[in-house]
């Protein structure tokens, strides 16, 4: 071999290990460890930006230029794990069901509320978005979930589970006394009993099977998801409700994580959440209302309480929110202040007229 | 000796069985009277799912040594059966040191669970909110239980090698049970 050939060869290894080097060492990259479980697959809507490549991946490593990467892991812990997961650094972020954690931590579930937002889906999902956009909400958050070492990222919401499948009409709340309707969670229980219902706790799996042996009357859960397992071939009827208007999941970051990025990337991060759970909201809403024609073409009736009865929902309504206010559990002294806010947030929502 | 293996399985006697059969009838009992409230009052009670579930927790874990002690978990002695008794009883010396071991990674993983629900103050979702701690709790209470049993049972493995027996408590070997 030539000297010119060697010389050559010791250039070329020498360039590659000056690209190595820069790659590894020189530059200040990131590596975001995100936790979320693929459960549903490509009709979860959250699934378009968690996805491994998808928007969530592909938005922050355009933002920063590389800096953060990505490495997107499906099923690393089981659903109910993911918030200690994150809390603890095992990942540094996760897609928290927060609704699944209302009796461990009810403020983060203010969304539970009758009537927090307006209970047709379209108008409310769009009035949760303002809360999550709205900064001093974000600050309650991050000031209540600093305390498990915990950052709010973004929210992806889900159309909300809340109307009843039933095979009785139900226009009064008189239709409803002494109907056994199938509720999960602490407040959606307290609801249902508020406006004269009898709750009743089944497994998930055994609701359309139920309905059909007429263990259960009714189920409250959302128009979408209640079509997706069956419940549109075993009911009549699908009543909107003002209770659980909301239901969506947090995306939370490892404080932590977050702390150490330099502060162009930390804001980086903040807007690319905010981005996303635009994505998500529209893209629910969309959903939602293709649901409606689906359900609608299934032959299920769909009907809401008649507007005499208004005075006795917000009885019942003002019942619950009481009870969320004094309901034992981490940051009951927040709770005024985040309620506070979150009303603010929605009523600048509503006030806004174009001009 | 004889009576320190009696004292411990008389703690999988009462705790993994006794109590247990008695979670089994009140189990049934609950399940009776939500059924009935739903149907004849119209108005259940929706704890059963719930309770149901702790109860079934308990009844599995915290049985877990008492079903060893009764020779109620699966076991292939398809070979084991072939050997000579004194070879079986040190194979058997060794899997139950083996088993023991096996507690170990099991009471460690259980006191995780429940320091992480500690620290994240965790309650169940439904109407009850309970502390989920307390069911939690019985995977590490049945997991010890399960290691008691153990000990007792490597304690009777040690005494047949020695070729003692405890007679009366019916753990002489016997070729017909698979010892």
């Amino acid at each position: 071999m030539g000297d010119k050939m060697k010389h050559g060869l010791l250039g070329m290894v020498f360039i590659l290990l000056v690209t190595f080097a820069a790659d590894g060492f020189c530059t200040d990259t990131h590596t975001l460890k995100f936790a979320w479980n693929d459960i549903w697959g490509p009709k979860f809507r959250a699934s378009q930006v968690y996805r491994p490549l998808g928007e969530m991946n592909r938005l922050l490593y355009e933002k920063s230029r590389g800096r953060i990467r990505m490495e997107i892991i499906s099923k690393m812990f089981p659903s109910g794990e993911l918030f200690q997961a994150v809390a603890r650094g095992k990942a540094d972020g996760g897609d928290v069901a927060m609704p699944w954690l209302s009796g461990t931590y009810p403020i983060w579930n203010w969304g539970e509320i009758p009537g927090i937002v307006n209970p047709d889906p379209v108008k409310g999902l769009a009035e949760e978005l303002a809360v999550y956009n709205d900064d001093t909400v974000r600050k309650i958050y991050d000031a209540t979930l600093a305390k498990y070492n915990l950052k709010f990222w973004f929210v992806t919401q889900w159309d909300p589970a809340n109307g009843i499948w039933s095979n009785k009409e139900i226009t009064t709340l008189s239709d409803l006394k002494g109907m056994k309707i199938r509720v999960g969670g602490y407040l959606p229980t307290k609801g249902v009993k508020s406006l004269g219902g009898s709750p009743v706790t089944i497994a998930g799996s055994e609701l359309a099977p139920a309905m059909m042996a007429g263990t259960i009357d009714g189920v409250l859960t959302s128009l979408g998801y209640g079509y997706s397992i069956g419940l549109g071939k075993v009911s009549k009827y699908f009543t909107t409700t003002p209770l659980s208007p909301t239901w969506s999941a947090v995306t939370l970051l490892n404080k932590r994580w977050f702390d150490a990025l330099p502060e162009d990337l930390q804001a980086i991060v903040m807007d690319t959440g905010r981005e996303l759970q635009q994505m998500v909201s529209l893209s629910t809403t969309a959903e939602y209302i293709m649901s409606l024609d689906a359900v609608d073409l299934s032959g299920v009736t769909r009907t809401r309480f008649a507007d005499s009865e208004q005075a006795r929902i917000n009885e019942a309504a003002a019942l619950v929110e009481k009870e969320w206010l004094n309901v034992d559990g981490p940051w009951k002294s927040k709770r005024v202040e985040l309620l506070t806010a979150v009303k603010a947030a929605v009523d600048a929502y509503r006030a806004f007229d174009g001009k | 000796m004889a009576g320190f293996v009696k004292f411990l399985e008389g703690i999988s006697e009462i705790f993994g069985g006794k109590l247990q059969g008695c979670l089994v009838f009140l189990l049934m009992a609950m399940v009776m009277v939500e059924v009935l409230a739903r149907y004849l009052l119209q108005s259940p009670l929706s704890v059963a799912e719930e309770l149901g579930g702790y109860a079934l927790v308990s009844i599995t874990f915290m049985g877990l040594g008492y079903t060893w002690k009764e020779r109620g978990h699966v076991r292939v002695e398809l070979l084991v059966n072939l050997l000579p008794l004194k070879w079986r009883a040190r194979l058997r010396f060794v899997t139950l040191v083996m088993a023991a071991g096996f507690c170990v990674p099991m009471i460690a993983g259980s006191w995780a669970m429940l320091q992480d629900s500690l620290l994240f103050e965790a309650r169940s979702g439904s109407w009850l909110r309970t502390p989920l701690v307390y069911p939690q709790s019985l995977l590490l209470v049945g997991s010890l239980l399960l290691l008691v049993q153990f000990i007792a049972e490597i304690m009777k493995a040690t005494g047949r090698m020695d070729g003692k027996t405890f007679s009366g408590d019916g753990t002489a070997p016997d070729p017909d049970r698979g010892d």
